[in-house]
């Protein structure tokens, strides 16, 4: 074929030209590190690193969270800690103050302490977050969450749980009310009381328990709750008592009181204890267990039944009113320890996957878009020796000519 | 005979001289564009007859002729304008794709951080500075998004004005070809070939080519009759018709090509208008520009407008009692999009409703999230809160039926047919809703609730206004959860994916985009290669060949100026023996 020869030149400085190109381009990838520049470089790939870019930054923002409700997590936990401490010493005052050999006045003074300790109670209640918010804020609060009122401490934030993040659920808040203020009361399932203040005689009930779980009729779910009555008649040759249901139903009556004993509710599967001597007429009363069990209330009437000026059996009556609420209420505030403490493990967890997802996406990124330097170098060491070669045959060649050698 | 020798001499000298004069004419035109080698036809003389037979005559230069090959011609001409049509539609894409940036100076992360932004404010709601970082990260968003959309506007109006400039010279060329056409009829009776006319013809045709594709026809008088693809007629004869770069009366943003008839325009559809670099521009513009303008404005669009939406079910203590205003507006487009807040407070970070269960119930329930589904002042509903979700009674398959009371005590939203809440065959029933069963497109959810923990019958969830919302961090973390939601979309909302996945999609698109125009513009180049390098290996100068002849006519000129010398020898001796 007959070769043109501006053609000849034109086809070879294209060539020129298009291995320059190549070594330019590889050259710019060599010094960028990066395989992909341009969309056009490699589009699936470039699609991936976009997202894994994305996953990164998520984890990024994932993990302020985490901090955010650590921190919020750890100063809950050394709040509870202070409150099972604080309750614990409440505990042991009631204790102390059930000594027989006690007067109203060393009473009185262990009142005084029960004060304190109620009022450290609230100021751990109301402990901040450090960033103007409210552990125990539940849904939100502006101001400190617990007040002092004349009717005793109210919750006036919203209860609930502030979160942080819905996929995860993690707190941000506790729910001030279910901690403080939704203990169950009681023994759990039922509550014991003297019916009125009017009992006359020095008998005081015990909290009671369960005895057959499947006769309970609490709890009510819904429909009326039950109560019960136990009556004593008093007629000087001997104490009975009567059971009563809902104020009309017999279920048993003229049984034998002994001082102590366990006093069946026939058929209910629940036992108490009355002790002491009750007067005739003297009466007290079983009802449904709540679990509205507010904490500063239990020590608000045990500080009131101390300070008053009373019988042995209102005494022993508060004590132990006093001492199965405190327990309940320390067991309100342990569940809440354990919640904390279950997503501070959880935190643990979630920081751990956080952070290999972000390695995850980052080797993600780095397979789609990176280069490999040792087959990046390889390339160009031979584009360049490539161009040499292209170069020396393009001076060699020119120098072809029939007209050099017609010249002289 | 002796005058024979002189002009058989002479004659062969001229006929050398010619060989040598078209050589060097070859020579000296080696680099010209569109150049065909010329060669010289020689013939012999008729003989003189005699009687002792034919006596040659001699040599005598019949014509020139340029070596060229019509089909060739053709065929380098077509890929001539595909190849500028892919060439011109590369760098055009080339420059379309600066448009969106990958990494962290693209869009989509500009939108992501935008979300993730919401993540501090989740966690501090009463912080200023977290919500002044979303109000930067919404800025910076919407800077990149009207960047690309202004970029995407000055390429359109590259177009145009390439397109001004590419119909002028097609105008400049088809008036020329038309005048070249008047000088090569007026030959037409001299018998020969007017060899660089007609080079410089089909180098006026190569040139259109390279502007739009043409197919020429050669008429009886030696003219060239030039269509476009789809049979316009440019030049017909001597005459030239012109076209023009005009806006497209359906979208003044795009331009196209009319021709220009008697006084009146008419717009040539696309697909008439092929090759060359119209063809590249006119394709970049309605298969890539355009669709890649619709598929960002739909993104623009999808994503302000989702996000507005979740701001507007938020609360605001700015505008209380009204819809938050916007985020976002003029979405409509990337170009147009502007940020509308300025005052962190203008965020809605709180939820206008909180959801709670009293410590009262005998159940575990725990509101997890309430999630509002309507506007909260256009439901008109603040009259009737605190609402309360009422659990009844206890269905035998576990689930539990509900109705909604409001603070009067009466019935809230319609009670019948009656609520379930965790029906084990439907697990929408998880879900605890104020949308009419019976109808939930008229009475549609203002509100819908997820609980855990086993709520008893006679429970109760109180959903009220809430009350501390500088606080409340309900609707930031709806924005949060925007991160995962499918609110983008590239189509106009026929298929939608999360924010991340939609603008990874766009950008894929594009660099599919891009590697097709250079794929094509690699094919298309190398056939116009191989047909020019096809066509000049026929009409095309070689140096060399050129030597070899010069050298050959060279030395039959030398034996030619022999023959005068010899002759002329001849006649002096024969002058001297006359003398003699």
């Amino acid at each position: 074929m007959r070769i043109a020869t501006s053609q000849a030149y034109a086809n070879s400085i294209a060539e020129l030209q298009q291995r320059q190109q190549n070594l330019s381009t590889t050259q710019t990838q060599l010094t960028s590190g990066k395989r992909v520049v341009k969309a056009s470089d490699d589009p699936t790939n470039a699609a991936r690193a976009e997202r894994a870019l994305a996953a990164m930054a998520r984890s990024d923002a994932n993990q302020r969270t985490l901090d955010a409700t650590r921190n919020v997590m750890n100063l809950a936990s050394s709040s509870l800690q202070n409150a099972t401490d604080l309750l614990q010493t409440a505990r042991e005052t009631l204790v102390a103050a059930g000594d027989a050999s006690y007067s109203d006045n060393d009473r009185k003074s262990l009142a005084v302490k029960l004060k304190n300790i109620r009022d450290q109670l609230l100021s751990v209640a109301n402990t901040g977050d450090g960033g103007g918010g409210f552990i125990y804020g539940g849904q939100g609060s502006s101001s400190p969450p617990f007040i002092d009122t004349g009717n005793g401490v109210i919750y006036q934030g919203q209860a609930g749980e502030q979160l942080a993040s819905s996929g995860e659920r993690l707190s941000l808040t506790l729910d001030g009310q279910r901690v403080w203020l939704s203990g169950k009361s009681g023994n759990g399932v039922f509550n014991t009381s003297p019916t009125s203040a009017a009992n006359s005689g020095n008998a005081w009930i015990t909290a009671g328990t369960v005895t057959d779980p499947s006769q309970v009729p609490y709890p009510s779910n819904g429909s009326a709750a039950h109560s019960y009555q136990v009556l004593f008649h008093n007629s000087g040759s001997g104490i009975t008592y009567d059971v009563v249901e809902d104020g009309s139903n017999v279920l048993t009556s003229g049984q034998p009181y002994k001082d102590g004993a366990a006093i069946d509710i026939p058929g209910r599967g629940m036992q108490v204890a009355v002790k002491g001597t009750p007067a005739d007429n003297d009466s007290f009363q079983i009802g449904e267990a709540n679990n509205n069990l507010n904490i500063f209330s239990v020590l608000d009437n045990a500080i009131g039944a101390l300070n008053a000026s009373t019988t042995k059996a209102t005494v022993s009556q508060a004590v132990n009113t006093g001492l199965t609420n405190v327990d309940a209420a320390l067991s309100s505030i342990q569940g809440a320890q354990s919640v904390v403490g279950e997503q501070l493990n959880r935190m643990d967890g979630l920081e751990g996957r956080n952070q290999d997802a972000k390695l995850a996406a980052q080797t993600l990124k780095s397979n789609a878009e990176d280069l490999d330097m040792v087959q990046a170098v390889s390339n160009f060491k031979n584009q360049e020796s490539g161009y040499q070669a292209a170069l020396q045959s393009y001076a060699m060649v020119q120098k072809l000519s029939l007209f050099n050698y017609i010249s002289s | 005979m002796g005058s024979g020798i002189f002009s058989l001499g002479t004659s062969s000298l001229i006929a050398n001289q010619a060989l040598m004069d078209t050589t060097s004419h070859n020579i000296a035109n080696v680099n010209t564009p569109g150049y065909s080698r010329q060669q010289v036809l020689l013939g012999t003389q008729q003989g003189l007859y005699t009687g002792a037979g034919f006596y040659g005559r001699g040599v005598k230069v019949q014509t020139v002729t340029r070596t060229t090959n019509e089909f060739l011609v053709k065929e380098a001409n077509l890929y001539t304008a595909q190849a500028t049509s892919d060439d011109t539609r590369l760098n055009k894409l080339m420059q379309l794709q600066d448009v969106l940036a990958t990494g962290e100076s693209g869009l989509g992360y500009a939108a992501s951080q935008f979300l993730n932004a919401y993540s501090d404010v989740v966690t501090q709601p009463q912080d200023t500075s977290s919500r002044q970082v979303v109000l930067s990260r919404a800025q910076e968003l919407v800077n990149r998004l009207n960047t690309s959309g202004n970029q995407l506007t000055e390429l359109q109006t590259g177009v145009a004005s390439d397109m001004g400039v590419a119909v002028t010279a097609i105008n400049k060329l088809t008036a020329q070809i038309a005048s070249v056409n008047d000088a090569v009829a007026r030959y037409k009776g001299s018998g020969h070939t007017p060899n660089d006319l007609l080079d410089q013809r089909d180098q006026l045709v190569k040139q259109l080519n390279a502007q739009v594709q043409v197919s020429t026809v050669t008429a009886e008088d030696g003219s060239l009759n030039v269509f476009m693809a789809s049979g316009q007629l440019l030049v017909l004869g001597s005459r030239a018709e012109s076209l023009a770069a005009v806006r497209d009366p359906n979208n003044s943003t795009l331009t196209r090509v009319a021709l220009e008839t008697n006084g009146s325009q008419r717009i040539l559809d696309s697909d008439q208008v092929i090759g060359g670099a119209v063809g590249g521009l006119l394709r970049f513009q309605d298969s890539d520009i355009v669709p890649l303008q619709d598929k960002l404005n739909s993104y623009t669009k999808s994503v302000a407008d989702a996000m507005n939406a979740q701001q507007q079910l938020g609360y605001n203590s700015q505008t209380p009692g009204q819809d938050p205003p916007p985020i976002f507006i003029n979405t409509q487009s990337a170009a147009t999009i502007r940020l509308n807040l300025s005052n962190p407070f203008d965020l809605s970070v709180a939820s206008p409703l909180t959801g709670s269960a009293p410590n009262t119930n005998a159940g575990t329930a725990a509101v997890t999230s309430l999630t509002m589904k309507g506007s909260f002042p256009a439901s008109g509903a603040a009259g009737s809160m605190p609402v309360q979700v009422v659990f009844d009674s206890q269905n035998a398959d576990g689930s539990l039926n509900y109705h909604l009371v409001d603070v009067g005590g009466n019935p809230y939203k319609p009670v019948t047919p009656t609520r379930v809440w965790n029906n084990p065959a439907d697990t929408t029933t998880r879900t605890i809703t104020d949308a009419d069963p019976a109808d939930p497109v008229t009475t549609p959810a203002l509100f819908n609730i997820a609980i855990t923990g086993v709520p008893k019958p006679g429970d109760v969830i109180n959903v009220s206004i809430t009350r501390f919302p500088e606080s409340n961090n309900g609707n930031a973390m709806a924005m949060l959860d925007l991160r995962d939601a499918n609110i983008a979309s590239l189509d106009g909302g026929n298929t939608a994916s999360n924010v991340t996945n939609t603008y990874s999609q766009l950008i894929g698109d594009l660099g599919v985009m891009v590697q097709d125009g250079k794929t094509s513009a690699g094919i298309s180049k190398t056939l116009q290669t191989n047909a020019d390098n096809t066509l000049n290996s026929t009409a095309g100068v070689n140096l060399d060949e050129e030597a070899a002849r010069l050298i050959q006519y060279q030395q039959a000129y030398q034996a030619s100026a022999k023959v005068l010398q010899i002759a002329q020898s001849l006649f002096d001796t024969l002058l001297q023996t006359a003398r003699g």
